[in-house]
């Protein structure tokens, strides 16, 4: 049913366009009107993207201290890039990257409802007033040279000035269509009063939105018709209440890839949308009333039917603001119910997600918290493979003292659990960095990006590499066999030690840790191995090791050892600064490669 | 990693910084380095003073030591940027 209504929808829109165009040529400038305004839009999207990365994310995050400040920045930025849909995107983006909290999204989302009636007012109050045309043809030239400027930021500007210019030329079109239209076709003819003319319009406002992805677009039509007289006054303002119920499509749409948190929040607008619409078809009589006495306050003329819409949009998103505020912490505690927590499933990802995938700081915020689960998942697995407990480990005062004591072999099937847990996730990881890398980012976004590819490979090698000792690992620790159990043990020791730094890393204050805190586990993890070495030669020559345990123990060894520095390694690239001054410091300060192998040979 | 090659390392950062391919190292930006090492110092010599087993003592001995150096070369660094 679903496919069959996807199916017949675009042959229907283009059939009806056709006939239109086939009826009345004036029909051809209303819709090339409303083409070119929404072309408009989309350059405007991207001319903030280009800004993206810094600014917009700056001040996004700060945007979540209070209902207050997110409310305040929905109504900002909505006002700023004229579109609601976009901040609504952004905000399940960001949510859905774990950025910012459910209620600063939610704030965000009714602020862009009252943000949005700033476009009527410009619309209604310059764009009708003024012969705009005149300033869009300027606008676009100009924008066309930023546009192919090297720097992102002139070039965001320009998408800019060339989206406003099209907003323009747009409106331009559909006021002149309509007038032209007018005296060809009434529309009044099909006017409708009372309760049938509300719900038939308001379903109308709802379906053109729906179509046209932007309720920006179908407020600028109603009042361009309005103003002409081609639609009463009454039903424009059903069509209004119509248009804010069919913006809610864009918010589910974008909800539809993100992860629960950003389906709460695109239920939430939906939600928000709906009782706003429900309380103003409800009180259409007073609101009116409302319309007339504050106009009349600000003087504008009784017949001057586009600014009072303009007025009744705002009073409308104004009163469903004033009513859904309070009630903010039951809206989010209902949201949280009927859209539980994602089941805890370690093996998907939990941040990770096509919706975070359109801005760069959500890209490496998720990304980098993608890949501490991973190595949660990593470590807890290595441990399991080296029959130790995780709870158990972490509360040892004595590593070595526990690692000794336990000698139970740990019930799991590693491979399996490799596969569901590590290899299904890693895949995952790298498909999303695959995507951002082609995606148009700053160069300091993509080796930020590498360095975190480097910690998942590194990470996942290491379980790789703990899968080889195990057997023999479990098989020489299991009981007290004299000298080659001691040599397992201390490599079980030492795993176990590096895991418990990389633990600390993970903990601590992120404004305060710094990779420079696993140099002497990077030097560390090169002496263990000389150093075991060292010890199995000088068994072998007292006759306590034989030769094919001296011979299994290296290999095993080798495989330990390798483990230790991938840890360590993944540990560093995941936490360590990636961009910046305090990025260089760091790699100025580190220990290359090269000084770790001299640590080995003089040892 | 001795002082050698924290030099050569800094006359690449430079090099770089000058072709416009690195960020700019000010001083705080240091002093913020040398405060992360110290807090590190600080929690490792806690541990160090509840530490009685004679090994752990000696790994936490050597943590401090590498710690120490990393301070010093900070420090150093302050010095010549």
């Amino acid at each position: 049913m679903k496919s069959i209504f996807k199916r017949t929808l675009l042959p229907v829109i283009l059939g009806i366009l056709v006939f239109g165009f086939w009826i009345s040529p004036d029909f051809q400038e209303i819709a090339a009107g409303v083409a070119i305004f929404l072309f408009g839009m989309l350059m405007l999207e991207d001319g903030f993207n280009q800004f993206s990365g810094g600014f917009l994310e700056k001040l996004l995050e700060r945007a979540t201290g209070s209902t207050f400040k997110s409310l305040s920045f929905g109504v900002l930025s909505t006002t700023i890039m004229q579109s609601s849909s976009l901040v609504s995107v952004i905000a399940i983006s960001f949510l859905s990257a774990g950025l910012i909290s459910l209620a600063a999204g939610v704030g965000i989302i009714f602020g862009a409802n009252i943000g949005t009636t700033t476009g009527a007012w410009l619309v209604a109050g310059f764009g009708l007033k003024v012969k705009i045309s005149a300033y869009a043809l300027p606008m676009l030239a100009i924008s066309i040279i930023l546009v192919f400027q090297k720097s992102k930021y002139l070039r965001g500007i320009g998408y800019v000035l060339a989206g406003l210019g099209f907003l323009f030329l747009g409106i331009h079109h559909m006021k002149e269509g309509f007038e032209a239209f007018k005296d060809q076709f009434d529309l009044t003819r099909f006017a409708m009063t009372g309760i049938l003319g509300l719900m038939v319009y308001t379903l109308v406002g709802a379906a053109a939105t729906v179509v046209m992805q932007s309720s920006h677009a179908t407020m600028v039509l109603i009042i361009t018709a309005l103003a002409v007289g081609q639609i009463s006054y009454e039903n424009a303002l059903a069509l209004a209440i119509g248009a804010n119920i069919g913006t809610t499509i864009t918010a589910i749409i974008g909800a539809m890839t993100a992860n629960f948190q950003g389906k709460r929040l695109a239920l939430a607008h939906l939600i928000f949308n709906m009782v706003t619409a429900g309380v103003a078809l409800t009180l259409i009589s007073p609101l009116r009333d409302a319309v007339d006495f504050i106009s009349d306050g600000v003087g504008i003329r009784p017949d001057d039917y586009a600014l009072k819409l303009a007025v009744f949009h705002t009073i409308f998103n104004l009163l469903g603001v004033v009513l859904m505020v309070p009630m903010m912490q039951k809206l989010i505690a209902f949201l949280i119910r009927t859209i539980p927590d994602a089941t805890p499933d370690v093996s998907k990802p939990h941040y990770i997600s096509e919706a975070v995938a359109g801005f760069p700081a959500t890209i490496e915020l998720a990304l980098r918290k993608e890949i501490a689960h991973l190595q949660s998942n990593a470590i807890e697995l290595i441990l399991h493979a080296l029959n130790l407990r995780q709870h158990e480990l972490y509360a040892a005062q004595d590593i070595e003292a526990y690692v000794t004591a336990s000698r139970k072999p740990y019930e799991i099937d590693v491979e399996a659990s490799y596969e569901q847990r590590i290899k299904a996730l890693y895949s995952e990881i790298l498909e999303f960095i695959t995507t951002s890398l082609a995606g148009d980012l700053e160069e300091t976004s993509v080796q930020s990006l590498h360095q975190l590819r480097r910690s998942a490979e590194e990470m996942v090698r290491a379980v790789k590499e703990v899968k080889h000792l195990r057997a023999n690992m479990s098989r020489f620790t299991k009981t007290d066999q004299g000298e080659i159990t001691r040599l397992y043990n201390r490599v079980r020791t030492e795993l176990a030690r590096m895991i418990v730094e990389a633990k600390k890393m993970a903990d601590a204050d992120p404004e305060m840790r710094s990779s420079l805190w696993l140099e002497e586990e990077r030097l560390r993890a090169k002496k263990v191995k000389a150093e075991l070495g060292d010890y199995v030669e000088k068994l072998m020559i007292k006759g306590a090791l034989t030769g094919p345990q001296a011979t299994s123990f290296l290999n095993d060894a080798a495989y330990g050892y390798r483990a230790m520095k991938d840890i360590i390694d993944a540990t560093r690239f995941l936490y360590s600064e990636q961009q910046g001054p305090m990025a260089e410091i760091e790699h100025i300060l580190a220990a290359d490669e090269d000084d770790i192998e001299t640590v080995e040979t003089t040892s | 990693m001795g002082f050698k090659d924290i030099v050569e390392r800094l006359d690449k950062y430079q090099r770089r910084l000058v072709g416009g391919k690195a960020a700019k190292i000010k001083s705080h930006h240091i002093e913020k380095a040398i405060e992360k090492l110290t807090t590190k110092e600080a929690q490792l010599k806690e541990e160090l003073r509840e530490t009685t087993k004679p090994e752990k003592r000696r790994r936490l001995e050597e943590k401090i030591s590498t710690i120490r150096t990393q301070i010093e070369k900070a420090e150093w660094l302050s010095k010549e940027i």
